[in-house]
């Protein structure tokens, strides 16, 4: 679908969206400690506006209508912001997440210092997050893609311990490197075809320089693709994503979910789909490397989540392995495939974000970081056990959890793409999701409670009326229950499956 | 219609919602309601008996916007199966009682889950649909198998859990290609794997992925521990009515009748006829009841994988095969099941006023199973004698070694029944509404069979009642009770060396190959737990030589050597893995 053909509204409605968490993110720094009942008005109140703006934008989007806010950086340059179909996918799964994620936090940190500092990052993070969903062009993309790794640096460094602090400065040094690579790239593109506006099926300037000098149109693409990598933690680059677990839950969470890693994901989706384009980038040869490497990362990812006793540390590597999933399915010429890989940026970010909460809540209520403390919790906390076996079962593949649905798509979308040996290697990582995550399962529910473990409560004593703070717990079930959701109610329209659809069939015009 | 597959659905699955929610209220209040949703839990799958009862009048419902679009139907095939599982999930679900079984709203719920999965599988008139009940009913039946909570319950827990997710990845991927050539409802499925080009490596997968739940030797191993282990009622429902899952995936997506692959055919076929006759010695040397109940469902499973080797490498009997596999499945079930309850009710009932009519029901569920004249068993036998026809198994007539199956049986059974016999029983009188539901399982057993070939299920025809068919059927039976007569002659009198005479299970543990298996994989990650050390022996020795280096650079980041140790540990789990994978493939494809 060429430009053209869909009609361009020059509108405020995407600036509002960014404000919506800008607003909050600026007025928060400047509260008193003591002011929460304030600060979580203004903090709910931008998270539930920006719900509420996505839904309201979704059924005009689907029907053709294109919101675009556009201001002129330097002459040439221009910052554009724009509601189409994929940024919407975005905003909307930051959106959501955004809210109850900001429930957690606010439980979380009950009474906890430097709650004003971490909420103002944490609301510029978000505003960053939903920048680069709308983002129209690689400019713009840029600029957020940098807000982002600054404000998620002092979440990581919120708990200023020296371990912490490392984590952090890893963390930040990756980035950092991944961004000024990125940089390069852009650079470099808009030197040779001009500012790249994200087109969907790609820009047709691009596809002239892949035609006439595809040398340069495939390092262009490389670099661009590592800066990228870093973020999307595809190995060798997924280095600082392990070490990052000491952030606080609520952070990690949103960093697994939805946040850096996803950004990632995204600029790859972009970079594959909406500059080059799938054909184009197939033609040029790069799209079978970067499936090789997403296959690597799956399979790499999975054996080193094996070993991990730390509860997070073993979500960690299963991030690393489920977000390329992403980047395999934008990998293939497939409809199927490329609507499977991005309806895993909702998928996985439900799921995930819904083991990390439990992990939050195992550590906050019986403090609780290793797999090897798990066994018989099942009793204790029903209900968050509940949650991460929903979320786990989902990680392996199985329906009719959501991440069967992504599953299943990139499984056909792979056969269709004539890549069937890719089918192996989604068996297999289910076979090793279902490794590191089964035993986590039956530790919780089957096994009996070590001899002398403080928190265990002896079955004929009266339990406690809930098993967590209800602010801790409630945003992961409902988290839970979307990502059962999104397997169960796959085919209904609006859900997250019928909207990839709808990105991928544009994106193949 | 659609409200009455609404209700059927929905019953099972509410009562499940509702004894977890009840679960999490205050202790009396949640006691309370789950003993009276227990109660009351068997009606919950009546609905799909009525659904059974209609057929093909009940219609097809289609729910487009349920997972990726869900259509269920109940088919020609399908109809008799599911009013099997109705009974045994109805029957195992009465003997489910508060009080007295341990952890009842679990195992209920459990129950519950199962049917759902179970009866769908039988229903299921999509792909997807198909699938997703595959995996809930295997999900939930480990919840079955590990209930007990004991050691040995965990052990078989875990055997089955692993080869469990191993079937469904082979299933996934056979499934895949399935649909991706258009194969997305159940009733083109077979067309379109017949007219594939991967059509080696599709028969290849589903022969792996269901041979699992139908216990296919060598994939059996987890039969003879998930049985003993679970509940009765438990075995009872994954012997009757689980197995037959397996079953009717190869029924379903197999292209029996459509081409001819003589070569897979006959592959399943020898193992089908290994596992029928290897299972017989191996039960024998067993000291539990249910482990030689176990042998003999996979004797048993053994039989009914035969008609299906013979469907796949012979169009012309396919048809025949087919129907007589769904009649014999239908009365294994029933007899089956009546057996592995049967083991509770004469535990509970030995002692006390009905032990003569507990020890008719257990004689005529043991008869049935060897297919003694008269019986369910006769009839099935009959219909699977008739298909196979001419076909033969390495020179052999198929039509000659099928009725020694019976002598097995009848030989397992004799050892199970004598176990049983002589083993231990409760305390506790037992409760009459178990017997009642048994009973009627029993009774049913010996009718359904009889009543259903003809009307439901198509087959050509019954065993009349001249002397050469009963005959026929008789002489195996015979020939097993006069061996087991002279077994035990034999080893009453001291006759035989004392492994034989007094078998205690310690010859061949129950799951036989599984314990030769589990020492491998045991060696393997000693193996790699030596690698590991030496890897990280390794690393201390590079570290200290390159102590220098790391003050100049305090980066914390090691990540080369934090690879190698991950590609060491890869080395070895992820290599076999892959090497097994691949092997696997390379021999579908060739």
């Amino acid at each position: 679908m060429t430009p053209g053909e869909v009609p361009v509204q020059n509108d405020l409605v995407p600036l509002v969206m960014l404000l919506a968490s800008l607003t909050p993110a600026v007025l928060i720094f400047f509260l008193r400690e003591e002011q929460v009942r304030l600060r979580t008005v203004l903090n709910l109140g931008g998270a539930l506006a920006k719900v509420g703006l996505v839904i309201w934008l979704v059924p005009p989007v689907v029907g053709g209508t294109r919101l675009e806010w556009r201001s002129t950086l330097v002459p040439g340059i221009d910052l554009v912001l724009r509601a189409e179909p994929l940024s919407l996918f975005f905003a909307g799964l930051s959106a959501v997440l955004w809210l109850v994620t900001t429930v957690f936090a606010i439980g979380y940190f009950e009474q906890a210092p430097h709650r004003s500092r971490f909420f103002g990052f944490f609301s510029l993070c978000v505003t960053a997050s939903t920048g680069i969903a709308l983002s129209g062009n690689w400019v713009t993309f840029l600029i957020f893609y940098e807000l982002l790794t600054l404000a998620t640096y002092p979440l990581v460094a919120h708990r200023q311990t020296p371990e912490a602090l490392a984590g952090a400065r890893t963390y930040l040094a990756y980035t950092l490197t991944g961004g000024v690579v990125l940089l390069l790239g852009v650079a470099w593109l808009t030197s040779l075809v001009g500012p790249v506006e994200f087109t969907d099926g790609g820009v047709e300037e691009v596809a002239r320089l892949a035609q006439e000098q595809p040398v340069v149109a495939t390092l262009v693409f490389g670099t661009i693709l590592t800066g990228l990598a870093v973020k999307a933690a595809l190995v060798p680059l997924h280095g600082w994503l392990p070490k990052a677990m000491v952030a606080p839950a609520p952070v990690s969470a949103l960093l697994h979910a939805v946040a850096v890693v996803k950004a990632g994901v995204f600029g790859i989706v972009r970079l594959v789909h909406h500059t080059y384009g799938p054909e184009v980038a197939q033609a040029l040869g790069v799209l079978l490397p970067l499936m090789l490497l997403a296959c690597v990362t799956i399979v790499y990812g999975s054996v080193r989540a094996l070993r991990q006793d730390s509860i997070k540390g073993r979500l960690a590597y299963s991030t690393v392995s489920q977000v390329a999933y992403v980047t395999l399915g934008v990998s293939m010429v497939s409809v199927l495939a490329t609507t499977g890989g991005v309806v895993h940026i909702v998928h996985q970010g439900l799921m995930k974000i819904t083991l990390f909460f439990c992990a939050g809540l195992f550590a906050e209520v019986l403090s609780l970081h290793k797999v090897s403390e798990l066994p018989g919790v099942g009793r204790r906390m029903p209900l968050t056990s509940a949650a991460f076996t929903v979320a786990a079962l989902g990680m392996i593949g199985l329906p009719p959890m959501a991440g069967f649905v992504s599953k299943w798509q990139l499984g056909l979308g792979s056969i269709e793409a004539g890549q069937s040996w890719v089918v192996v290697v989604l068996v297999l990582s289910s076979l090793l999701n279902a490794a590191y995550f089964l035993p986590v399962v039956y530790a919780l529910w089957l096994r009996t409670p070590e001899e002398g473990v403080q928190w265990h409560v002896e079955q004929r004593r009266e339990r406690p009326a809930v098993e967590a703070p209800k602010a801790l717990l409630l945003p992961a079930v409902v988290t839970a229950v979307l990502a059962l959701a999104a397997g169960l109610l796959a085919a209904a329209p609006y859900a997250p499956l019928d909207m990839a659809r709808f990105i991928a069939e544009l994106s193949y015009g | 219609m659609s409200a009455l597959w609404v209700v059927a659905v929905l019953a099972p699955v509410t009562t499940v919602l509702l004894l977890a929610v009840v679960g999490l209220g205050p202790r009396e209040v949640s006691a309370r309601g789950r003993t009276t949703l227990v109660r009351w839990a068997p009606l919950a799958v009546l609905p799909a008996g009525l659904l059974a009862l209609a057929g093909p009048r009940a219609g097809a419902v289609d729910v487009p916007w349920l997972v990726l679009g869900t259509r269920l139907e109940v088919d020609e095939l399908g109809r008799p199966l599911l009013l099997l599982a109705v009974l045994l999930y109805g029957v195992a679900l009465v003997a489910v009682r508060p009080g007295r079984t341990t952890r009842a709203p679990v195992l209920s719920g459990f129950l519950l889950m199962s049917f759902v999965g179970n009866a769908g599988v039988f229903v299921a008139a999509d792909t997807v649909t198909f699938y997703l009940c595959f995996t809930v009913m295997s999900l939930a039946a480990y919840g079955l198998v590990v209930h007990e909570n004991t050691a040995s319950a965990r052990r078989a827990g875990r055997v089955y859990i692993v080869l469990a997710v191993a079937s469904e990845m082979f299933i996934l991927a056979g499934l895949l290609l399935v649909v991706q050539e258009g194969g997305l409802l159940v009733a083109d499925a077979a067309d379109v794997v017949a007219g594939s080009e991967a059509r080696g490596v599709i028969v290849l997968l589903l022969l792996l992925g269901f041979g699992v739940k139908a216990g296919t030797v060598p994939l059996h191993v987890w039969l003879p521990l998930a049985h003993p282990a679970a509940p009765p009622a438990a075995s009872a429902v994954l012997s009757g009515a689980m197995l037959k899952a397996g079953l009717v995936g190869w029924l379903r997506y197999l292209p029996l009748g459509e081409v001819a692959m003589p070569g897979w055919g006959a592959t399943l076929v020898v193992l089908a006829v290994l596992g029928a006759f290897l299972a017989v010695p191996a039960g024998l040397l067993q000291a539990d009841p249910k482990v030689a109940l176990a042998y003999s469902s996979i004797s048993q499973m053994g039989f009914l994988s035969v008609l299906v080797g013979v469907a796949l490498a012979r169009p012309d009997l396919a048809e025949a095969c087919v129907v007589a596999a769904v009649l014999y499945a239908v009365h294994h079930g029933l007899a089956k099941g009546a057996l592995f309850l049967g083991v509770g009710v004469w535990r509970a009932h030995g002692a006390g006023p009905a032990r003569p009519w507990v020890l008719v029901g257990l004689g005529v569920a043991a008869l049935a199973v060897a297919g003694a004249p008269l019986s369910s068993g006769a009839v099935a036998k009959y219909a699977a004698k008739q298909s196979v026809g001419s076909a033969t198994v390495l020179g052999v007539d198929l039509a000659l070694l099928l009725p020694l199956v019976g002598t097995g049986s009848t030989l397992l059974l004799a050892r199970g029944g004598w176990l049983l016999l002589r083993g231990r029983r409760d305390e506790r009188p037992g409760d009459l509404a178990t017997l009642v539901a048994w009973s009627v399982l029993v009774v049913g057993g010996i009718t359904l069979t009889w009543l259903l070939a003809g009307r439901w299920v198509p087959v050509e025809s019954v065993p009349g009642l001249e002397p050469v068919t009963l005959w026929d059927a008789a002489w195996p039976v015979l020939l097993g009770l006069g061996l087991a007569g002279l077994g035990w002659w034999l080893s009453a009198r001291e006759r035989l060396p004392a492994w034989a005479a007094h078998p205690d299970g310690r010859l061949l543990p129950p799951g036989d190959l599984l314990v030769p298996e589990e020492a491998m994989v045991r060696r393997l990650l000693h193996l790699e737990r030596r690698v590991e050390v030496a890897v990280a022996r390794a690393r201390q020795v590079l570290g200290r030589a390159g102590l220098f280096v790391a003050d100049r650079s305090p980066s914390p980041t090691t990540l080369a050597a934090t690879g190698d140790a991950g590609l060491a540990r890869w080395q070895v789990s992820g290599a076999v893995l892959l090497a097994v994978l691949l092997l696997v493939l390379a021999v579908g494809a060739w």
